[in-house]
């Protein structure tokens, strides 16, 4: 694989000259020891890491992402260790709500080009983590919603990450779920909202396959509410 | 290879998407979700009124989604402007009825939130549309000549302009309630396409002065919001001569019955001040005659439609009828500092402060006669309340010159302070007996007695004498007697609050002796212009970005001012604490002996012997040390009471000084006593005693309560 020089010039970069020679002096060396401290804990990948990543390394990314910023490499390989641990491993509710935040910390708004996730495994997450009365019971919405708040806006920064074969998956799923009833349409509705993506390396054209249907479902007598999902979709498109 | 580039540059663009056949679905639902947001008979769709999962509620409801007033979430502009092809009436047309729909919610005698709605929809569009078109500018190179012809043209551009422009008309009268998203409009517009929108928005502006009734409140925040669009030379070259013109119509607007309309002026001729130098034309002339170039005001002329010369005047006379207008009548503005700031143990520069940037940019001879404007200000005047906007000016002077400022200011404040003493000199309490043994002014300050003696008017000068001493270095060295007299005398005083507020500038002085910021922040840096070329392109420079020129002007203290700061320590904290030490403290060896009860015991039975005298004197002197500590606190190691990583430790023996290497353990041990001695002496139920001691302890340990809303920056991260 082919590495590319990155730029290193960032926002610390510039002010890093600015600063008086005593503190140029200090924060010259921070930024790459705080760097190796997390790469060498998960590399070691000590049995409880789990706990780790919610516990001690927010706190350090914190401090490098927001006085030194990430590097690009540094941000995909950190948050590809924790999409790992969100939709791979048996992590429970309360810790994956912990590691979604952390997550859409260091995604930020920069696109992630070499990591990929499988739309399936974040639907499933949505439909039975989320929309299960099998979380919901006795723990109290308070207990759930912050997840879904953390869940919501990791969806946003997620939809770079999937392959152009969602697509197709995502529309089958669409029509599947489509009814005549009010329920049902909106939860059509938003699962468009929540997975439709159009992506730089997709193939020439698909969107005219998709189109004509998108505007097919606009055109039926739905709520104006509903009208800010198909503006929303279709400007995905149009970028 | 160039296949699957090709390929890709294709696939990325959108443009050839035809929307035409879905156009009418689209304006339809457009009218339908933006007239849902603006007043109606009827009454607004809320999409609580569908069926929906309480879950998927939330989706709409959350911010970055859809569901959001202003249309901040949704980016229907996104779709518009990419509906955009060369040729295309059709969508123009339409866009065009939206505005004519709007328009009546954007008049001045129906205007409210709605407008602001309608107001953030265009920004967006507007926006969009830029990035649109920059994008393509960028693309032009790369990209295959069929798909070029999709691009945004000239026809497409001057529909744009008349299609804003007409939304402008009413808009650009929005009140101040509405106007900061308007004012953003136009400034993106501004810097698009300068020559068509500045003198249509600078015509209207014109013509709303001439209208008796209209406030510039709002006007002034406009104009503030595009002073770079507006006299940026390289954006719109004609922009600066409409300058004088609108200072001088603002002028006339500044008044003490209006907080917001003065408030939003300031803003206008901070923003101003920031781009344009203020020059006295004798000081232009004379710094032309120093760096050895022809001193005549008429090389500015050069290619300029104006007389500069003239110019240059005109500012320069606004300049100071403002600052002689705006001192009338700051004793009627009562915009009075908030009473409970954080305790600071840095010197933080305001970015509020309205006129660090006007006095940055006014010559040397401006400033002095502001300077004097000033010192009739405080000679004549005393008010009751420190005045936010008197602390900001001073502060502001110190930036720019604190020798100046020292030199035409102290001497009103030693006038109004000190006198010289016909009698015989007796120490009001314990506290000045500890001071003056080891002060090494004490002659001066034994043949002097304060002046005012009335504790609000005391207060206010010494409100204005913690501004005087902030940010002024160690040139306050020179007034070294005076001030310490004054300290002293003050915290002599009977009433606390007057020693309360000494003790505020004891902290001031020392903060601003061992902190380090940069002094020139507040102003564009403008020693690049000073070279011999660059006084000439001076006015033709302005709006140029001040990044990559600047150069932060570090102030670090030298051994002269650290030397100070220390005998300033020793003077005000350890002289004290060596007093109650000897006076108190002797006897006591070992802390808490007896268990709990006990000592509640004692605490109640022993209320009956404490002295009003005695009280006094350990609450100033307890609140001395603790002020006093509080202001060297960064730069005091934590030898012997806290561990840092390695990483802290190199920076720590470059920044510490080693004076105050043995204060956070001394001072921990002391108050321990101290407390103890107070519990046992009845001093205890005593709430201001008690809280400066109570404090010192996590103060000296480490805890700082700076970093209250940034816990990861506190020094426990490395523990």
């Amino acid at each position: 694989m082919e590495t590319v020089e990155q730029d290193q010039f960032n926002f610390h970069t510039y002010l890093h000259s600015k600063y008086p020679p005593v503190l140029q002096k200090h924060t010259e060396t921070e930024p790459g020891e705080l760097y190796k401290e997390i790469e060498t804990i998960i590399l070691s990948n000590p049995a409880d890491l789990v706990d780790k990543l919610i516990w001690e390394l927010p706190l350090k990314l914190e401090i490098l992402r927001k006085n030194y910023g990430l590097t690009q490499d540094q941000r995909e390989f950190i948050a590809s260790i924790y999409l790992h641990y969100t939709f791979d491993k048996p992590t429970s509710v309360f810790e994956k709500q912990d590691l979604l935040v952390t997550l859409n910390r260091v995604i930020g708004n920069k696109k992630l080009d070499n990591v990929r996730l499988s739309w399936k495994k974040v639907y499933h997450f949505l439909d039975e983590v989320l929309f299960s009365t099998k979380v919901d019971f006795n723990l109290g919405r308070a207990a759930i919603e912050p997840l879904f708040m953390n869940f919501l806006q990791f969806l946003k920064k997620a939809r770079w990450l999937y392959e152009e074969s969602h697509l197709e998956e995502l529309f089958t799923t669409v029509r599947q779920t489509i009814r005549i009833n009010d329920t049902e349409k909106v939860k059509a509705f938003a699962l468009l909202y929540c997975f439709f993506k159009g992506h730089k390396n997709y193939s020439s054209k698909y969107y005219e396959k998709y189109l004509p249907e998108i505007m097919e479902f606009w055109s039926w007598k739905i709520h104006p509410a509903c009208d800010k999902i198909f503006f929303e979709v279709l400007s995905r498109l149009a970028k | 290879m160039t296949v699957s580039s090709n390929f890709l540059i294709n696939s990325r663009e959108h443009l050839e998407i035809d929307w035409k056949p879905y156009y009418e679905l689209i304006f339809q639902n457009l009218l339908k979700f933006l007239i849902s947001d603006l007043p109606s008979r009827g009454g607004n769709f809320v999409n609580k009124h569908i069926d929906i999962p309480g879950k998927l509620f939330i989706l709409f409801n959350m911010p970055g989604t859809p569901r959001k007033k202003d249309n901040k979430g949704t980016n229907i502009q996104g779709l518009l402007v990419n509906c955009v092809k060369p040729g295309d009436n059709a969508f123009w047309t339409s866009m065009e009825r939206i505005v004519n729909i709007c328009q009546i919610y954007c008049h001045p005698d129906n205007q409210g939130q709605w407008t602001q709605t309608i107001a953030g929809f265009f920004l967006r569009f507007a926006k969009e549309y830029v990035k649109r078109y920059f994008r393509e500018k960028r693309w032009v190179e790369n990209r295959p000549q069929n798909y070029q012809s999709l691009f945004l043209d000239d026809e497409c551009h001057q529909k744009f302009i008349a299609l804003m422009k007409k939304l402008l008309t009413f808009l650009l009268f929005t009140s101040h309630h509405q106007i900061h998203l308007v004012a953003q409009l136009v400034r993106n517009l501004m810097y698009f396409r300068p020559d068509n929108i500045v003198p249509f928005v600078m015509e209207t502006v014109n013509y709303s002065f001439t209208l008796p009734e209209f406030s510039v409140t709002g006007l002034a925040q406009l104009l503030g919001t595009i002073a770079h669009p507006l006299l940026s030379r390289k954006n719109y070259n004609k922009g600066l001569y409409e300058l004088p013109n609108l200072l001088y119509q603002t002028l006339n607007h500044i008044t003490p019955s209006d907080r917001k309309k003065t408030k939003s002026i300031l803003f206008f001729y901070q923003k101003v001040s920031e781009l344009v130098p203020i020059y006295d034309p004798e000081d232009l002339e004379a710094e032309l005659k120093k760096l050895k170039v022809e001193p005549e005001l008429d090389i500015y002329n050069e290619k300029e439609e104006i007389n500069f010369p003239h110019f240059i005047d005109q500012i320069s006379g606004w300049a100071l009828d403002f600052f002689t207008k705006f001192i009338q009548v700051l004793p009627y503005l009562d915009e009075k500092k908030g009473k409970e700031k954080p305790p600071v143990r840095a010197l933080l520069l305001n970015p509020k402060n309205k006129f660090n940037a006007f006095i940055s940019a006014s010559s040397i001879s401006l400033r002095k006669r502001y300077l004097e404007v000033f010192v009739g200000y405080l000679t004549e005047n005393v008010e009751k309340t420190p005045n936010l906007y008197a602390s900001d000016i001073i502060q502001a002077f110190n930036l720019a010159d604190p020798a100046l400022t020292l030199r035409y200011l102290f001497p009103v404040i030693k006038e109004k302070l000190l006198t010289k003493r016909h009698d015989a000199f007796k120490t009001e309490n314990v506290l000045q007996d500890y001071l003056l043994a080891s002060s090494r002014n004490k002659d001066h300050i034994k043949n002097h007695e304060l002046k005012t003696v009335n504790k609000e008017n005391l207060i206010w000068y010494l409100s204005i004498l913690r501004d005087l001493v902030t940010y002024t270095r160690g040139l306050v060295r020179d007034y070294e007697s005076d001030l310490e007299a004054i300290l002293i005398l003050a915290l002599g005083h009977k009433e606390l609050e007057v020693s309360e507020a000494a003790g505020e500038v004891i902290q001031a002085l020392i903060l601003s002796l061992l902190n380090i910021y940069p002094s020139n922040v507040s102003c564009l840096n403008r020693s690049q212009s000073h070279k011999a070329e660059g006084i000439r392109f001076i006015y033709r420079d302005i709006g140029r970005l001040p990044k990559d020129a600047f150069e932060a002007d570090w102030y670090l203290s030298n051994s002269a001012d650290t030397d100070y700061a220390i005998y300033l320590t020793k003077l005000f904290k350890d002289a004290i604490i060596q007093g109650f030490t000897n006076n108190y403290l002797e006897n006591i060896s070992e802390v808490w002996p007896e268990d709990l009860s006990t000592m509640v015991d004692i605490m109640n039975l022993n209320l009956q012997e404490s002295s009003a005298l005695k009280r006094q004197e350990l609450t100033r002197g307890t609140m001395l040390i603790y002020t006093v500590f509080k202001a060297i606190a960064q730069r005091s190691s934590f030898k012997d009471v806290f561990e840092f990583g390695n990483l802290a430790k190199e920076f720590e023996s470059n920044f510490f000084i080693k004076e105050f290497d043995d204060d956070r353990l001394k001072l921990i041990i002391f108050a321990h006593k101290m407390i103890y001695w107070c519990v046992r002496n009845g001093y205890a139920h005593d709430e201001k005693i008690m809280a400066s001691l109570a404090k010192m302890i996590p103060i000296a340990a480490g805890h700082d309560d700076q970093y209250k809303f940034f816990p990861l920056h506190s020094p426990y991260q490395y523990s």
